[in-house]
């Protein structure tokens, strides 16, 4: 089942994905289909991350705005 | 290769493995047995696990390599890893369950954590080591020097150097070709689930009754009976079915001149067209009729590849010694890629002759047990080879053949374990990286 988890800034489709050997979460960015994985221990240690690491993740330089010369903002993970 | 007549075990296994006969010792010596783990479980290619059994990226399975615990894993990008199930801390097990999707893996007896390709990731209170830029001189988890695989076949060899897998195979490789040709999409699945089945008994036993073609009609004649098989009047002394050793080890049944006479497209499976209409049809549409009807008509193989994996033409068995009298046979139903109707006839027939309560794994488990317990008793301490061996004679393609029910398999089979078991071992430590 899939939920949609949206505000005025962003909007992701949401859904627990069981194609695999086990369920992982399911993350899509609706506004580019940029599709990503989470599987049970990377939650688990996003619900732990310290505040800092969730502000620095939310740095836009650090991914999608990165700069050039710093390499590709995601590795091609195409599932 | 290299012998060595200063290896004493060397020679004493050649006074014990003849090419007529073997003696009884071979099957219960835990020297021998030890010897085996070496030479052949911890050198030569190994069957590990199938592809498609880590479809998605970060699935993984938990597999086996003789008595060692494997995880084989795919990670982010697609490749195939055989791991060790074993923390680089203390060595605890890293992975319990038999399947997941997992990225990393987390050790549960202190956290060290790796990723699935077996790299150190991060541990615990990093101070400890003086802060976490220490994982890069701690030790990740221990992975298969070599991986390949053939038709996603996934096999690992535990020795840095050796044969590829192709030269491995062999002529073993256009079996499993065969195989996968059965397949609308030309590909195997291996998705119906295991079942484990230990035995009491050597490993060898049940490599060399996998080809054993003079058993079945014997151990095996109530199923065929009750079924109405006619697979019995295959294994008989007018059957064209010939015994066929492929060279390295492995051997086969093959079946297909018998297939071929009686010339029914799925006739080898006892299988009338009208049960699967949409397989046939998705076949005849893939290849064309006439390669189509060829291809179902010869059939499946039955083909035992050396040392541990056994297509038994519509199930598979993967072979696991765990002790010098304890075995282990990993079986499923073989599924077809795009042959759902085909597929779903193949579980419930699998289940009636592998399954729990099959009869014809039963039946060889049985007759496993009671010849361990046979080889066990002093007299006489020879078991004989000799069957067919005065009507061997060389096929077309050179193998060397015998009849339906001749012992030319595990001749042959003793001929290449003789070679493996008193090589020098050069190179072929299991890898010293992490
Ligand atoms: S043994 Fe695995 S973390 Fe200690
Ligand atoms: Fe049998």
């Amino acid at each position: 089942m899939e939920d949609v988890v949206a505000n005025e800034f962003a909007t992701v489709a949401v859904s627990v994905d069981d194609r695999g050997n086990s369920t992982r979460l399911r993350l899509e960015d609706l506004r580019t289909g940029t599709v990503r994985y989470l599987d049970a221990l990377e939650l688990e240690s996003i619900v732990w991350a310290p505040e800092a690491w969730m502000r620095a993740l939310l740095d836009p330089s650090q991914h999608r705005w990165r700069d050039a010369d710093r390499g590709p903002a995601q590795e091609s993970l195409d599932p | 290769m290299t012998t060595t007549d200063v290896d004493p075990e060397a020679a004493r296994l050649r006074a014990l493995v003849l090419p007529d006969r073997v003696h009884g010792s071979v099957y219960t010596d835990a020297e021998i047995y030890a010897r085996e783990l070496e030479r052949i479980w911890y050198s030569t290619w190994v069957y590990v696990g199938h592809a498609s059994e880590v479809p998605e990226p970060n699935d993984y399975v938990r597999k086996t390599i003789g008595p060692q615990q494997v995880v084989m894993t795919r990670d982010k990008t697609g490749a195939i890893h055989v791991l060790h199930n074993r923390c680089s801390h203390r060595g605890n097990l890293v992975c319990d369950a038999d399947r997941g999707n997992a990225g990393s893996f987390r050790c549960p007896y202190h956290g060290w954590t790796f990723a699935n390709t077996g790299d150190l990731l991060g541990f615990p209170f990093n101070q400890g080591y003086g802060g976490s830029a220490a994982r890069a001189q701690l030790p990740g988890l221990g992975a298969a020097p070599r991986v390949e695989s053939y038709r996603g076949f996934v096999f690992a060899s535990l020795a840095a150097d050796g044969p590829t897998l192709i030269e491995h195979l062999g002529a073993a490789a256009e079996r499993l070709d065969r195989l996968c040709r059965l397949s609308p999409e030309g590909e195997v699945e291996l998705t119906a689930g295991w079942v484990k089945h230990e035995v009491t008994a050597n490993w060898k036993m049940l490599v060399e009754n996998e080809t054993d073609g003079y058993h079945p009609q014997f151990v095996h004649s109530s199923i065929f009976s009750i079924s109405g098989s006619g697979i019995g009047a295959l294994y008989s002394d007018k059957s064209t079915a010939v015994t066929r050793a492929l060279g390295g080890g492995h051997t086969e049944n093959d079946l297909s001149p018998e297939f071929r006479r009686l010339g029914v497209p799925m006739g080898w499976a006892g299988t009338p067209e009208s049960k699967i209409p949409d397989y046939v049809a998705a076949m005849r549409a893939s290849y064309g009729s006439d390669t189509a009807d060829e291809i179902m008509i010869n059939g499946s193989p039955h083909v035992m590849i050396f040392p541990n994996l056994f297509v038994a033409e519509i199930q598979l068995f993967q072979i696991q010694p765990l002790a010098v009298d304890r075995t282990v046979q990993h079986v499923t139903a073989i599924q077809f890629k795009g042959a759902p109707d085909l597929n779903r006839r193949l579980v419930t027939q699998c289940v009636g002759s592998v399954g729990p309560a099959g009869m014809l794994l039963a039946d060889d488990a049985e007759m496993y047990e009671r010849n361990q317990r046979g080889v066990a008793q002093r007299q006489p301490e020879w078991l004989d080879l000799t069957r067919g061996l005065h009507r061997e004679r060389l096929d077309d393609d050179g193998h060397t053949i015998g009849t339906a029910t001749d012992e030319t398999s595990m001749r042959a089979m003793w001929r290449h374990y003789l070679e493996l078991m008193e090589t020098e071992r050069s190179g072929a430590r299991p890898s010293e990286e992490p």
